[in-house]
């Protein structure tokens, strides 16, 4: 049993790469072989010891990213370019209720921007937000995001795997440790205006210096700065 | 007859609708235009799978007849770039028909046309569908304005026996039309100019075995759109009624229309309607939007430079239109 217990451990030190988290997963992990035992389980595991243990570690990677968050986007802001009637601007809001992360939208045409709120434990596909603009007839001119994070330490080209998408951070000045809500403006062609763009191009071909969380199956890469 | 109650009832009308564009353009002074144009369509294209459905209406005076034309209209977001508009037009115009003496041969003269009968009574009847395709190819964006330009082709499928050289893809003719739109939208202003052409198919006369078809001309038509939003002065709300104002000159430059034996001009007719001519109308229009999204269009036309041939001034037209949202 130990060895097993201890094989888990690292397997979940190795996926995670935090203690804290290994922490609450393996209290979980031991809730549920109880349990298991409780119910009179024990001889299967007995039996079927290696297999039972493989079963749970397979559930346990399965749900693990559900069971954790570590972080959260909240809400987003997002400026946009060629909107002038309230027609259009209803037309860009119906795109952007389409998508299931959102909970609700408010436009704003006077601004010519829009805030959205994200429902809470969805994951969050931020270049779905600018196509769903793009697909209403629109360009985004700035795209802002709050994400509510438990703790993380940020350095310019630092890269941060969220939600199996890769954060890179840019042009950060000094290096600031984070708890709570950070505002993120993303960069990227989909984002800004084509001459807002040519201004952070040089700032995106910078490899990652340092990875939090990072993740070999990460999909995307998205360049953000702290704003 | 000129105190018949609809006859002032269109006159009231038409001068409540030109009065009112007029008096709204001189005073407004507002942050926003608009590019909902009645008589022309805006290079941007309606939103990705958005529906909307219109229904148009026009009529005028020819004699006695009140001649009015409806036109279904489905127009369809594929992508944000791509949009299909696909309209159903019914009319009592005209008939599908010439009267059989239409064309007549002569051993001196050859073949020679009849004139045209003016105030003639036609069923209500399908006129004919119009298929079009616009794609936006350009996009240049800021806050509160852009400039956008889009190419359009349309595909009309009618076969209307009438006594304009004049072609029409939405009602009279079948054929092909091709264009282009650029409309540039800045805080105040927005403005459209669209210039396409437009070949129209070969009517095939109606006898029997005759190997004669009327070949209408082909056409230039450009229109210059000029748009305004008058209320509300500050959004709050979707369920704010906007109030927009228009202000469209509709030209159209066409060739005359020939009898066709066979592929070869057997007679070039000669009757003012049928042959070459040109024309621009200016068209005022106010527009009210409901909700955000039921759009009600109020328009009167007026020939400044010559006259078409083929409706006559003054003209009226009455558009509702509503998008769908699908989930």
């Amino acid at each position: 049993m130990l060895v097993i217990d201890n094989i888990i451990k690292r397997c979940f030190t190795l996926y995670y790469g935090d203690a804290k988290v290994f922490k609450k997963l393996y209290i979980s992990h031991l809730l549920t072989t109880i349990t298991l035992q409780k119910f009179k389980l024990f001889t299967f595991d007995k039996l079927f010891s290696m297999k039972l243990k493989f079963l749970f570690l397979f559930i346990f990677f399965s749900f693990s990213n559900l069971s954790f968050i570590l972080a959260q986007f909240s809400w987003a802001q997002v400026g946009v370019n060629g909107l002038t009637c309230s027609a259009c601007s209803r037309s860009v809001e119906m795109s952007i209720r389409k998508l299931s992360f959102v909970d609700s939208v408010i436009m704003n045409l006077e601004h010519t921007d829009g805030k959205i709120i994200f429902k809470k434990g969805s994951k969050v596909e931020i270049d779905k937000i600018a196509k769903a603009f793009t697909d209403a007839g629109f360009s985004v001119r700035s795209l802002y995001t709050g994400i509510t994070i438990e703790n993380i330490s940020v350095a310019n080209d630092c890269c941060w795997n969220f939600e199996n998408n890769t954060y890179h951070f840019i042009k950060v000045t000094e290096s600031k440790e984070f708890k709570g809500t950070v505002s993120l403006k993303f960069i990227g062609d989909k984002y800004m205006p084509k001459s807002e763009y040519k201004e952070w191009k040089p700032y995106l071909s910078n490899p990652c210096v340092s990875l939090v969380n990072i993740d070999a199956s990460s999909s995307k890469t998205y360049y953000v700065t702290l704003f | 007859m000129l105190h018949h109650p609809k006859r002032i009832m269109l006159l009231y009308f038409k001068r409540c609708v030109s009065a009112s564009v007029i008096l709204l353009f001189v005073k407004s002074n507002l942050a926003f235009s608009q590019e909902l144009f009645p008589h022309s369509e805006p290079a941007s294209n309606i939103a990705k799978g958005v529906l909307g459905i219109r229904i148009a209406n026009e009529g005028f005076n020819e004699i006695t007849q009140f001649r009015s034309q409806q036109n279904f209209r489905f127009m369809f977001g594929i992508t944000s770039k791509l949009m299909i508009t696909e309209s159903f037009l019914f009319s009592n115009h005209h008939g599908y028909y010439f009267p059989s003496d239409f064309i007549k041969q002569d051993a001196d003269n050859g073949y020679y046309t009849n004139g045209v009968a003016r105030g003639r009574e036609n069923l209500y009847q399908f006129e004919s569908m119009n298929l079009n395709i616009k794609y936006r190819f350009l996009s240049r964006d800021g806050e509160k304005q852009h400039f956008r330009m889009s190419g359009y082709l349309e595909l009309a499928g009618g076969n209307e026996a009438h006594y304009e050289a004049e072609p029409n893809l939405t009602g009279d003719n079948g054929g092909i039309g091709a264009g282009i739109t650029a409309t540039q939208l800045k805080n105040k202003f927005a403005v459209s100019l669209t210039v396409g052409g437009i070949i129209p198919h070969k009517y095939h006369y109606q006898l029997k075995d005759s190997t004669l078809d009327v070949k209408y001309g082909n056409a230039i038509t450009a229109i210059l759109s000029f748009g305004r939003l008058c209320l509300p002065a500050h959004y709050k709300s979707y369920n704010q009624t906007n109030i927009n104002i228009y202000a469209e000159f509709v030209g159209k430059i066409y060739g005359g229309a020939s009898v066709v034996d066979k592929g070869n001009n057997v007679a070039i007719i000669n009757f003012p309607a049928l042959g070459a001519g040109s024309y621009v109308e200016f068209r005022p229009s106010v527009q009210f939007i409901f909700h955000s999204n039921l759009r009600v269009d109020l328009s009167v036309g007026e020939p400044i430079i010559n006259q078409s041939y083929a409706h006559i001034a003054p003209m009226y037209y009455f558009t509702i239109q509503r998008y769908f949202y699908f989930k």
